[in-house]
C-alpha cells in the first residue's frame, strides 16, 4: 500500500523533472539564439585594433617579416599599390593580391603570445619601405601602416606608464588634452633628430631602402638649413605667433600631429592614417559642429625618392588655422560666405576677396594648366582631375630655398627665428626659388595652358 | 631537564640562523638583499652642480654624449653646433674642436665619444662616419665611413671603447646593430640586427662594456638593455622591456661601474636609473630644468671616483651628481 501510494508521487516528480529539463533546454536555446543575434549585431566591419609585429630575417639585413594580428575575426586584406605615371603624376589602387600575385587571406595563429588571433604575414618586407594595408569588409576599412625594420613607435602606448606623466598631468594640465605643453618639441626631437627615427625633421631628410637619404616631402625645420618654417621653436617662450590668414595663435608639433594613433570607431578611414595628422571638430558660425574630413594621403617610397600621393582633406586641414587661404573649391563651412571658385571666362566670378584681400584660390582642378612633367604634389581625388592644395606650392614643415624673400608688412608672417631673433622677411615655405612656382602653370611657352597666362 | 633540552634547541636554532644570516650578508645574497624591509644599502649620489648653459658663443646647445680623456678633461659632443666642447672636471670651459676645417674633417652632428690611448673617437650621425682626433682637438684621420668597407651602410649614434684592446663599438641606427672595429678600422664582428625579439635591436642609442668585456646595449626602441657576451653571440641578460623589474621608456647613455652597477639614462623618464644585475636600485633626477632636475638627458660619463656627469640634450647643460665627501676632500 505504501509503495502504491508513492508511485504516483514519483511519476509526478518524473514529469516535473522532464518539464524542467524541457524548459531549461528551451531557455538555453533562446539564450543561445539571443547571444548569436547579439554577436551578429555587434560584429564590426572593421577590426577594433590591428597589432603589428616586425621580425628580423636571419642572414638578410635588407628584409624583415611583418605580421598583422587581429583578435576578433577574419577580415579581408588589401594592400595599396602606387604607380608613378609617365607625366609625373600618381595613380593609386587597392588590390587583393600580394606582390607575387597570390590572393591575400588571413589565417589563424596557433601558439605564441597571439594564439588564436587572425594574422596576415608579409614574408619579405623591404626595410625602410612603407607598407600600407587595410582590413575590413562590406566596404569599410581600417588602414594600417607598417615601417620595417621597426615596429611603429606611435602605434601603441609605452609599456612604462611613468612616461605618460611627463606629457600629461591629471589635475594640473594646461590644455584640454591634459598636456604639459612645454615638453612637446623636445619630446618629438628626442627621436626625430636623426638618432631614433628614419624621419629627421630638422634636416628634412628620410632614409629610403638601400640606406640613401632623400629629402622628405615636408621639408626641413632646422635653423641651419631652413630659411622659413612653421615656427614650433617658440612654443614655450610666450611669443604670440599669429597664423597668416587666420586668428589662431601659438604653434607646436602637436597642433598638427597626434603622438598616438587615434582609435576612432566611427570613421571608415582612420583619421590619423597619414602622418598621424589630427582630425579636428569645430563649431561653425551657425552653431553646428563641423567635422573636418580626415587627410587621406599615401607615401610612395622607392630606393631614391620619398613622395606623397594626396587624395583629399589637405586644404581643410591647413585651413583649420589659415582660414582665409582655403578659398575656392571645397569651402570651409566655418566661412560659409566663400563661393566655389570659377573663372570669369567661364562665366564665373573670378578671383574674389577672402577676408581683407584677394587671394589665389585653392582646391581647384588645374589639370589643364600644369606643365608636363608634373613636379608638384597634387590631390588625385579619383575624379580624373588634379587638384591644387596648399602643399602644391608650400612645404608643411619648412623650406631651404635661398631666394624669394618677401619683405612686405602686409604678409602676416611669423616674425621670429628659432633662436628668438626677430625677422623682417620670409621665404614663405615655398617649394621653388623666387616665384618660380607660378611658372609651373602660368607660362604659355609650353602651349599647354591655352590662352591662360 | 625538559626545559634544558628546549633551551638547547632554541640556542642551536639561533646559532644556525645567525650563521645563515652572516653567510647571506657576506655573500650579498639576493635572498637577503631583495627583502623590502631592509634599508637602502647603496649611498646614492646627490646633485652637486651644473655647467655648460651659460649664454655665449660656446654655450652647449644639444649635448648628446661625453667622455673623459687621459688628462681628466671632459669632452662633450654638441649635436646642433657640430662641435665637441671640452671642459675641465670643475666645469670650466677649455676649448672646442670639430666645427671648423675642411669638409672632410668637419663634424656635422657629433654624437658618440670614446677615448683610447691619447685619441678621441667621434661618431658623426649626419655625416655617417667616425673620426679620430687628438686630445687637443687636432683632426687625425677618418676611422670608418658608411658605405665603405665591410660594415656597409651605417648611421652611427653612441660609441664605446674597449680599454683592453682599443676595439671601437659603434651603435648603428640604420642596420640596428652594434659594429665592432679594431684599431685599424676593420670590422671585427657585429651584434644584433633590426627587430623586437631577443638579441634584436631597435634604434640602439647607447653602448658600454663591463670589466669582463660584456657588451651592454641600450636597445632604445625596444625600451630595454641587452647584455651580450664579449663575442656578441649570446644574450646574457635582458634588463627592462617585458622581463625587468622597472620598466624603461627610452634608455640611451649607459655606463657600467667597477662594482658592476649599471647607470642608465632614460630620455623620456628624465632620470638616471641604477641597476644591480637585473634589479633596479634607485633613480636620480626628475623632469625639469631646475638644479638636480634633468631635461631630456641623453648621455653620461663617470669619473674614476664615481662622480656622474649627465648631458641634458633638451637643456644644453651638464649636471653633476656625486658624493659630498669628494667635495670636502677637494
Amino acid at each position: 500500500m505504501a509503495t502504491g501510494s508513492t508511485l504516483p508521487g514519483n511519476k509526478r516528480r518524473c514529469i516535473l523533472v522532464k518539464k524542467t529539463v524541457v524548459v531549461f533546454v528551451i531557455l538555453l536555446f533562446l539564450a543561445g539564439f539571443i547571444a548569436f543575434v547579439c554577436i551578429l549585431a555587434s560584429a564590426q566591419d572593421v577590426p577594433r585594433r590591428v597589432e603589428t609585429t616586425v621580425e628580423a630575417i636571419t642572414g638578410d639585413n635588407d628584409h624583415s617579416r611583418v605580421t598583422f594580428f587581429i583578435r576578433e575575426d577574419n577580415f579581408n586584406v588589401q594592400r595599396l599599390v602606387v604607380t608613378k605615371l609617365p607625366d609625373g603624376g600618381f595613380q593609386y589602387s587597392w588590390t587583393n593580391t600580394d606582390e607575387a600575385g597570390n590572393p591575400m587571406v588571413m589565417v589563424r595563429q596557433t601558439g605564441g603570445p597571439y594564439d588564436g588571433y587572425w594574422r596576415y604575414t608579409i614574408t619579405q618586407a623591404r626595410n625602410y619601405q612603407n607598407y600600407i594595408y587595410r582590413f575590413g569588409r562590406n566596404g569599410s576599412w581600417m588602414e594600417v601602416r607598417a615601417f620595417p625594420p621597426n615596429e611603429n613607435a606611435h602605434a601603441n602606448y609605452q609599456k612604462n606608464t611613468d612616461t605618460c606623466k611627463n606629457c600629461h598631468s591629471t589635475h594640473y594640465a594646461l590644455t584640454s588634452r591634459l598636456l604639459n605643453q612645454k615638453l612637446v618639441l623636445e619630446l618629438c626631437l628626442s627621436c626625430h633628430d636623426g638618432s631614433g627615427s628614419k624621419y629627421n625633421v630638422l634636416d628634412g631628410e628620410v632614409i629610403v631602402p638601400g640606406g640613401a637619404v632623400v629629402s622628405s616631402p615636408a621639408g626641413p625645420f632646422g635653423s641651419a638649413v631652413a630659411t622659413s618654417y612653421h615656427n614650433v621653436f617658440r612654443e614655450d617662450t610666450g611669443t604670440v605667433l599669429l597664423a597668416p590668414g587666420g586668428t589662431k595663435t601659438g604653434l607646436s608639433c602637436t597642433d598638427c600631429h597626434s603622438a598616438h594613433v587615434l582609435q576612432d570607431q566611427t570613421k571608415p578611414v582612420r583619421a590619423s592614417g597619414f602622418r598621424l595628422l589630427k582630425h579636428y571638430l569645430y563649431e561653425t558660425p551657425a552653431g553646428a559642429m563641423y567635422d573636418q574630413p580626415p587627410v587621406v594621403a599615401y607615401s610612395h617610397v622607392t630606393g631614391s625618392s620619398y613622395e606623397t600621393v594626396y587624395v583629399s582633406g589637405m586644404n581643410e586641414f591647413c585651413s583649420h588655422c589659415h582660414e582665409h587661404y582655403n578659398y575656392g573649391a571645397n569651402p570651409n563651412p566655418r566661412l560659409p560666405s566663400y563661393p566655389t571658385h570659377t573663372l570669369r571666362t567661364e562665366g564665373g566670378d573670378g578671383i574674389l576677396k577672402s577676408g581683407q584681400y584677394y587671394r589665389h584660390p585653392t582646391g581647384i582642378n588645374i589639370a589643364g594648366w600644369l606643365k608636363v612633367p608634373v613636379r608638384l604634389p597634387l590631390e588625385e581625388r579619383g575624379t580624373g582631375g588634379r587638384y591644387m592644395t596648399c602643399k602644391t606650392c608650400h612645404y608643411a614643415h619648412g623650406t631651404a630655398i635661398i631666394s624669394g624673400y618677401h619683405y612686405s608688412d602686409r604678409f602676416e608672417v611669423d616674425k621670429y627665428a628659432a633662436d628668438g631673433r626677430p625677422l623682417d622677411r620670409s621665404t614663405m615655405l615655398k617649394r621653388t626659388e623666387g616665384m618660380g612656382i607660378c611658372l609651373e602653370c602660368h607660362l604659355d611657352i609650353w602651349h599647354n595652358t591655352g590662352y591662360r597666362q | 631537564m625538559k626545559l634544558k633540552t628546549f633551551l638547547k634547541i632554541i640556542l642551536g636554532l639561533v646559532i644556525i640562523l645567525a650563521a645563515a644570516f652572516f653567510y647571506l650578508y657576506l655573500t650579498r645574497s639576493k635572498l637577503l638583499f631583495n627583502l623590502p624591509l631592509l634599508p637602502k644599502r647603496q649611498a646614492a649620489p646627490v646633485f652637486l652642480c651644473s655647467f655648460g648653459d651659460i649664454p655665449g658663443p660656446d654655450r652647449l646647445k644639444r649635448p648628446m654624449a661625453l667622455t673623459f680623456d687621459g688628462l681628466g678633461a671632459l669632452h662633450v659632443s654638441d649635436f646642433e653646433t657640430g662641435a665637441v666642447r671640452v671642459f675641465s672636471r670643475e666645469g670650466e670651459y677649455l676649448y672646442s674642436y670639430g666645427n671648423t676645417g675642411t669638409e672632410e674633417n668637419r663634424l656635422q652632428a657629433p654624437y658618440g665619444l670614446g677615448y683610447y690611448n691619447g685619441r678621441i673617437y667621434v661618431s658623426d650621425n649626419r655625416a655617417r662616419r667616425v673620426a679620430v682626433y687628438s686630445e687637443k682637438g687636432e683632426f687625425l684621420r677618418l676611422f670608418m665611413e658608411s658605405g665603405k668597407g665591410a660594415a656597409g651602410v651605417f648611421i652611427p649614434t653612441a660609441l664605446a671603447v674597449n680599454p683592453q684592446n682599443g676595439d671601437i663599438y659603434i651603435a648603428d641606427v640604420y642596420g640596428h646593430r652594434v659594429l665592432v672595429a679594431n684599431q685599424k678600422g676593420d670590422l671585427v664582428f657585429t651584434v644584433g640586427g633590426g627587430g623586437g625579439g631577443r638579441g634584436e635591436l631597435n634604434y640602439p642609442n647607447g653602448v658600454a662594456l663591463d670589466g669582463k668585456g660584456n657588451i651592454y646595449i641600450a636597445d632604445s626602441g625596444n625600451a630595454r638593455v641587452q647584455v651580450f657576451s664579449p663575442d656578441g653571440k649570446k644574450v646574457e641578460r635582458v634588463i627592462g622591456g617585458t622581463g625587468g623589474t622597472k620598466a624603461m621608456s627610452v634608455p640611451r647613455g649607459l655606463v657600467v661601474d667597477e662594482q658592476g652597477f649599471l647607470w642608465l639614462v632614460d630620455v623620456l623618464l628624465h632620470t638616471v636609473n641604477v641597476y644591480s644585475g637585473g634589479s633596479w636600485l634607485f633613480e636620480l633626477g626628475r623632469l625639469g630644468t631646475d638644479e638636480g632636475e634633468l631635461y631630456f638627458p641623453n648621455g653620461l660619463a663617470m669619473a674614476g671616483d664615481g662622480t656622474l656627469f649627465v648631458a641634458e640634450r633638451g637643456h644644453g647643460r651638464i649636471s653633476v651628481f656625486g658624493y659630498r665627501f669628494n667635495i670636502t676632500r677637494q
